[in-house]
C-alpha cells in the first residue's frame, strides 16, 4: 500500500504554530507546550547563531584566500572571531578576558557607529531636500522646522505657540502612524494566517 | 493578554480566516481584482535582468528582523521576495547577492536561493557564500553591508523587511556607489530613513503585497484583498467609536 506524499513540514509548522497560539488564551495544557516549543526556538535560534558564525568565516576566509580588495581586513575579523572563541570557549561566558573584549572593543566601536547616524541621517535630510524639490520634501522640512522649534525654550509668547503648534503637528503625525501601524499589523496578521493554513511555505518547496 | 485582547485576536482570525478562504475561492474561479499600481513594484521586477545584461550583481538586503519575534512576518514578506529574485537569477544566471542581520534568517534565505537553483535544475551551481550573514545585530549589520556596496560589482540595492535608523548606513553606501535602491519596511524609524534616500519605497503593509505584486500567487492575492476588507471595517468601527463618543460624551 503507498501512502501519499505528505507536506509535514507545512503540518508540522502548522501544528506547532497553532499550539503556540492556543496558548495565549490561557488553557494550561497549551501553555505549558507553548512554554516548551519556546525554549526549542531558543536552542535552534543558536544552533542558526553557529551556523551564522561558520557563513561568516567561510565569506572572509574566501576573501583572503582570493586577495580581494579588503581582504586584510576579512583576516582581521577571521583571527578576531577565532581569538575570541578561544577566550570564550576556555574561560566561559562570564571570564574576564571574554568581558574584556565586550567591554572594550565590541561596546566602543558599537557606540562610535551608532554616533556617526547623527552626521549620516543629516546629510541624507539635506541631500533629499537638495534633490528632491517636492510636496513631500517641502513637508519634510516643515516638519523638522516645527518639531526642532517647538523644542527650543523660546522666551515671551513665542514659546508657548511654538509649543502649541509642535503638539498640533505632531497630533496629525501620529494619526498617519497609527494608520501606518494598523496596516502593518494586518499584515502580520495576514502572514501568521497564511503559514498557520499552509498557504505560505517559505520553509520548503 | 487579557480579554479584551483576546477577543479581539479571536475576531479577527474568524473575521479574517473565512474572508481568506473566501477570496481564495473567488481567484480561484477566476476573478482577479484590480492591484493599484505602486511605484517600487514596477522597478523591482526588472532588477534580476538589468544585473544579467551588466554582468554585476543585484544586492538583496533581507534586514535584521529574524523569524523568532514580532519582526518575523516582514522578514516572511522579504523571503517571498527574495523568491521570486531567486528564480529569475538562477533562471538566466545571476543569482542575487543576499545579506543578513539575524542568524535565524541565514538558513531559511539559503535554503529559498538553493530551491531556486534546483527547480531550474542546476542545484549544483548554489553556492553556501551567496547568502551571507554579515552581522548578528542591526548596526554592524549595516556598517558591513556599507562597505560591500561600496567593493563594487553591485547592480543595484534592495533592502526589504526589518530596518531601523541603522538603515542610513547601508543607503548612504549604496548612494556613494551610484546604486538604484529599492527599499521597504513597517518599522517608522527605517520608513523615515528610506524616504530621504531609496529611490521607490514600500511603505508600511506595501511589503506585504511583495508576494501579490511579484509572485501573482492566488494566496497573496487573496490576503491582500482580505486586508484591505477587514481595513475598511476597522476604519468603520473606529469613525462610529468616535462618532458615539462625541455625541454621547
Amino acid at each position: 500500500m503507498r501512502f501519499p506524499r505528505l507536506p509535514w513540514l507545512v503540518i508540522f509548522t502548522s501544528a506547532f504554530g497553532l499550539v503556540t497560539l492556543l496558548g495565549y488564551l490561557s488553557i494550561p495544557v497549551f501553555q505549558q507546550i507553548q512554554w516548551v516549543l519556546v525554549q526549542w526556538v531558543v536552542v535552534i535560534a543558536a544552533f542558526a547563531l553557529i551556523l551564522g558564525f561558520f557563513n561568516v568565516l567561510q565569506v572572509h576566509l574566501e576573501r583572503v584566500a582570493r586577495q580581494e580588495s579588503g581582504w586584510f581586513y576579512s583576516l582581521v575579523l577571521v583571527l578576531t572571531a577565532i581569538t575570541v572563541l578561544i577566550f570564550g570557549l576556555g574561560g566561559g561566558p562570564g571570564d574576564e578576558p571574554f568581558l574584556w573584549f565586550f567591554r572594550w572593543v565590541l561596546l566602543p566601536l558599537g557606540a562610535s557607529i551608532a554616533a556617526l547616524l547623527v552626521f549620516i541621517l543629516t546629510y541624507a535630510a539635506y541631500r533629499t531636500l537638495r534633490l528632491r524639490r517636492q510636496t513631500g520634501g517641502l513637508i519634510f522640512l516643515l516638519s523638522a522646522i516645527v518639531i526642532l522649534v517647538g523644542r527650543i525654550a523660546l522666551v515671551g509668547p513665542a514659546g508657548p505657540l511654538a509649543t502649541w503648534f509642535r503638539d498640533r503637528w505632531l497630533a496629525a503625525a501620529i494619526g498617519g502612524m497609527r494608520g501606518l501601524i494598523l496596516g502593518v499589523a494586518l499584515g502580520t496578521i495576514a502572514t501568521g494566517l497564511r503559514l498557520l493554513l499552509g498557504a505560505e511555505r517559505v520553509q520548503s518547496e | 493578554m487579557n480579554t479584551y485582547e483576546v477577543i479581539a485576536l479571536l475576531f479577527l482570525f474568524v473575521l479574517f480566516a473565512p474572508l481568506l478562504g473566501l477570496t481564495t475561492v473567488r481567484l480561484r474561479r477566476g476573478w482577479r481584482p484590480v492591484l493599484r499600481p505602486i511605484s517600487a513594484f514596477r522597478t523591482l521586477p526588472g532588477q534580476v535582468g538589468r544585473s544579467a545584461e551588466t554582468g554585476q550583481t543585484l544586492h538583496v538586503a533581507l534586514g535584521s528582523g529574524g523569524l523568532g519575534g514580532s519582526e518575523a512576518a516582514a522578514s516572511l514578506a522579504a523571503l517571498s521576495a527574495l523568491r521570486a529574485f531567486a528564480e529569475e537569477g538562477a533562471a538566466t544566471e545571476t543569482p542575487p547577492l543576499v545579506t543578513v542581520g539575524e542568524a535565524t534568517l541565514l538558513p531559511v534565505a539559503q535554503g529559498v536561493v538553493q530551491r531556486a537553483y534546483r527547480h531550474q535544475g542546476a542545484p549544483a551551481s548554489f553556492k553556501m557564500t551567496q547568502v551571507q550573514l554579515v552581522a548578528p545585530g542591526a548596526l554592524p549589520y549595516a556598517a558591513g553591508t556599507m562597505h560591500l556596496l561600496k567593493r563594487g560589482q553591485i547592480s543595484a540595492n534592495v533592502m526589504l523587511g526589518t530596518f531601523g535608523l541603522e538603515a542610513a548606513f547601508i543607503t548612504r553606501g549604496g548612494a556613494e556607489a551610484g546604486l538604484e535602491q529599492v527599499a521597504g519596511t513597517g518599522r517608522l524609524e527605517g520608513l523615515s530613513v528610506f524616504y530621504t534616500s531609496a529611490d521607490d519605497l514600500l511603505i508600511g503593509e506595501e511589503l506585504f503585497a511583495v508576494g501579490a505584486y511579484l509572485r501573482q500567487r492566488i494566496a497573496d492575492i487573496a490576503s491582500l484583498v482580505t486586508q484591505d476588507l477587514i481595513r475598511f471595517l476597522l476604519v468603520l468601527v473606529i469613525l462610529a467609536a468616535v462618532l458615539v463618543k462625541t455625541l454621547l460624551g
